[in-house]
């Protein structure tokens, strides 16, 4: 279990990370979002040990992670920026990380190459193009067997089959081997098909922790058109968002779907409708209250 | 961090430190990625020696001298050290590879060992091989070199380890390879560096003192790379037909004064690394408490030496005369101002950063005061200082005599006199060479002239009248090895009471054309 407690972390007096805590569950996918600049590679540095927190702890199975070769050892990471050995080709890092990772599996290596078969695993991988390079970090990734893989930015670069294919290697080893993933992304539309919790970051802290299910079922959308005017539905509900298109209104609300149809209905509406809530929407207006909502701005 | 977690933290670090896996995998790419250097630096050594010995074995030479090439493979193995320290250690120059490196399953003080312990051995392994290939090939001619060949392994070594070890310092306190290189050049010559800038700038402000010999290295040659490297031992090596014949003079103390200076060096840059923040990695220096060193060694190096460089090209041109001392001192406080302004910018990587320092300013601008007031005012008495009697081994003299002719009104022909040229011990000779300096001295030496252009005709201030201008140039040996020079340019009126005594040990007519 991944357990970040409270963490600080500054740079040159600015805060990234302001107080942070997030749990991650053994053998779930934890997706990790945020706008751009709200501390994601900052935690995930903490999470692999190559950051120390100014404050607070980061541990792994309740040891912490920072100069735990032992730990680490369990912990794969792909980082949003590449990196490999001096012209390595992936037979030359293959090698590299047998000697490092003790549970580095040769027979998966094998059989993944079925997998990448578009990888000449002898050409030099900074020769290689962009997605091929990030398949080739997946596959060193996976059969270094870890307990946890730590993925920033993980498919940028890669086609939709492969997408499809890394996911399925990837769910296929939480679900056979209860891998732990924590994956941080801004493709919200692929996290919500593999995350079992999400946590959305903004300006250094967490703003909202839960499973994923909880966190759709905590915001709804629905579509009112009313016999005559709208009613003023303010101080009765949290709403998130509203649109008004004509006689239709598009009403984003937090709160117990239950509920909030209840209060609709009182209002005796010609047509009530529950729209599926994506979790881009949920991440567009959770933040809007934060004063990152998308502006109507016209140039 | 907790108790726990300390504990935790220390137990790792005691247990796991020199444990093999991974350590392999580290080496083999420390191999791979410097093979340029060591390949690079055994081809050079083996032909600078086993095979140039080789060649004497078949052209059947009767006389070889191997002073020459071991001193070449000195200055071959210090680039190969450089390079090899920042190839090694380069990962924390860029944030990626920083991350990469720091995020494998290895404390920071095994990432260091292992990278520190194989890039040296990368080294060392040519320079072994080459010695022992030199001593087969030596004893094939009937020489037993076995002893030089180790004192000499040993001593180049040394060398590196103190190279290596300097350098990897370098490369830990800064962030970025552009950085690293020019400090690394920098600090092999840093003492020199310092040393020269504040002997002009000193001498600048003290017409009448030599700026070569004010701040002498002494201490600081201790610390001084390049003098550590090149000046600490005397070796000899020469090989006849009958005869094999060599010898190194300062052998242990190279090899001791070598190894613990390169050994404070890798134990520094060690505590160094592990508190290096992976976030710091491809700026410029990766220690904040280092930018403000150097902003400051910056502000007042770089102030100095503008003034210095401006001193002796603009100002001394235009004859600015009496006036020189406090426009040089005001130069200088404007340009140290102006230097930790560039040093900010530097460090920024931007121009506009004088709003942000607006305040911090005012603290060069009093230092450089400071520090200008303390070499104008000559507060720690560099220009008054002589040493005592009984510390003095024996001393040197010239004064150099030239004047203007009255008839063509062009300087020379030079009347010169030379009171040179034996090492003068007996005390009573010194004594004399004492008066002559402590007159000089207690008639202030700046108030004789401020012309420093060459021994013109100049107007004396109110110790003299017009006259015309003498070198005394004097220079002290000291019982503990070192030694004090001064110069002064002196009215020949006032030296004129010394020449007869001076007379005594020299043969040369005093006043001979002089005073014609």
């Amino acid at each position: 279990m991944i357990r970040v407690e409270n963490v600080e972390k500054s740079f040159d007096g600015l805060k990234a990370l302001d107080g942070i805590s997030l749990t991650v569950e053994k053998g779930s996918v934890y997706g990790l979002v945020g706008p751009n600049g709200a501390g994601k590679s900052t935690i995930i540095k903490h999470l692999t040990g190559v950051y120390k927190a100014d404050k607070g702890e980061v541990s792994i199975n309740n040891e912490p992670v920072y100069e735990n070769p032992r730990i680490k050892e369990k912990i794969s990471y792909i980082p949003d920026e590449l990196f490999f050995i001096n012209r390595a080709s992936v037979k030359q890092m293959m090698k590299f990380y047998r000697n490092i990772y003790k549970d580095f599996d040769m027979e998966r290596f094998e059989k993944l190459k079925d997998v990448f078969s578009s990888i000449n695993i002898n050409k030099p991988i900074c020769k290689l193009s962009k997605g091929m390079q990030k398949q080739a970090a997946f596959w060193l990734t996976i059969c270094c067997n870890p307990e946890i893989i730590i993925l920033d930015e993980p498919v940028d670069g890669l086609d939709p089959v492969m997408r499809r294919q890394v996911w399925s290697l990837l769910l296929q080893d939480v679900a056979e081997r209860s891998t732990t993933v924590l994956v941080s992304s801004h493709n919200l539309r692929e996290l919500e098909d593999v995350c079992d919790t999400v946590g959305i970051l903004n300006k250094g802290k967490m703003m909202l922790e839960k499973s994923l299910s909880s966190l759709q079922g905590s915001v709804v959308k629905y579509q009112v058109v009313y016999n005559g005017e709208a009613p003023e539905l303010k101080d009765k509900l949290d709403i998130l968002h509203v649109q008004n298109n004509a006689s239709v209104y598009t009403y984003i609300i937090r709160g117990e779907a239950k509920m909030i149809e209840d209060v609709l209905r009182s209002f005796q509406p010609v047509i009530l409708d529950v729209i599926p809530l994506t979790l881009e929407e949920i991440f567009i207006y959770e933040l809007g209250g934060e004063d990152y909502g998308i502006k109507d701005i016209i140039i | 961090m907790n108790l726990e977690a300390k504990t935790m933290e220390s137990k790792i670090l005691s247990s796991d430190t020199w444990k093999a896996p991974g350590a392999k995998a580290l080496i083999i790419n420390n191999i791979k990625k410097t093979w340029p250097i060591w390949a690079a630096e055994l081809f050079f050594l083996s032909w600078l020696i086993p095979v140039s010995l080789t060649f004497d074995i078949i052209y059947g030479h009767s006389y070889l001298n191997l002073e020459v090439p071991f001193d070449i493979a000195k200055f071959l193995l210090v680039p190969a050290c450089v390079l090899m320290a920042m190839k090694v250690f380069g990962y924390l120059m860029k944030e990626k590879s920083t991350t990469f490196f720091h995020s494998l399953p290895f404390t920071r003080t095994k990432l260091f060992a292992v990278n520190a312990v194989s890039g040296f051995l990368l080294i060392i392994i040519p320079l072994l091989l080459v010695g022992i290939a030199s001593v087969i090939i030596a004893a094939v001619k009937g020489h037993n070199i076995i002893i030089y060949g180790i004192e000499w392994f040993l001593v180049l070594c040394c060398d590196c380890i103190y190279v290596y070890g300097s350098t990897i310092l370098i490369a830990i306190i800064f962030g970025n390879k552009i950085s690293g290189y020019a400090m690394t050049a920098i600090l092999f010559f840093y003492v020199e560096i310092i040393v020269n800038i504040f002997n002009s700038l000193f001498s600048n402000l003290h017409s009448s003192v030599s700026y070569m010999f004010i701040f002498p290295r002494g201490f600081f040659q201790f610390l001084s790379p390049i003098s550590l490297v090149t000046n600490t031992y005397v070796s000899s090596a020469y090989w006849t037909t009958n005869e094999t014949n060599y010898y190194f003079k300062n052998l242990a103390f190279t090899v001791t004064e070598e190894l613990i200076v390169g050994a404070l060096m890798i134990v520094a840059a060690f505590l160094l690394y592990r508190y290096r923040k992976s976030e710091r990695s491809g700026e410029l220096i990766a220690f904040s408490s280092f930018k403000l060193v150097f902003k400051w060694g910056f502000a007042l190096s770089f102030g100095a030496f503008l003034t210095m460089f401006l001193g002796e090209t603009v100002i001394g041109s235009i004859e600015i005369q009496s006036t020189i001392n406090i426009v040089q001192t005001i130069l200088f406080v404007f340009f140290v101002v102006l230097s930790y302004l560039i040093a900010e910018m530097i460090l920024q990587k931007k121009f506009n950063v004088f709003y942000k320092l607006r305040f911090e300013i005012l603290l060069p601008f009093a230092a450089s005061i400071a520090v200008a007031l303390v070499l104008l005012f000559d507060v720690f008495g560099i220009t008054r200082y002589i040493p005592d009697k009984d510390d003095i081994e024996n001393l040197n003299v010239n004064i150099n005599l030239n004047y203007e002719d009255p008839y063509t009104e062009k300087f020379g022909p030079y009347y010169f006199i030379n009171l040179n040229g034996e090492k003068l011990s007996e005390y009573e000779k010194i004594d004399t060479f004492l008066d002559l300096h402590k007159g000089i001295i207690a008639d202030d030496p700046d108030s004789f002239s401020q012309n420093r252009t060459g021994y013109n005709k100049y107007v004396i201030s109110d110790k003299a009248t017009e006259d015309y201008d003498a070198m005394v140039h004097i220079w002290y040996n000291l019982k503990d090895d070192t030694n004090i020079t001064r110069m002064y340019y002196v009215p020949y009126g006032y030296v004129e009471k010394y020449l007869d005594k001076m007379e005594t040990y020299n043969d040369v007519p005093v006043t001979t054309g002089l005073l014609q």
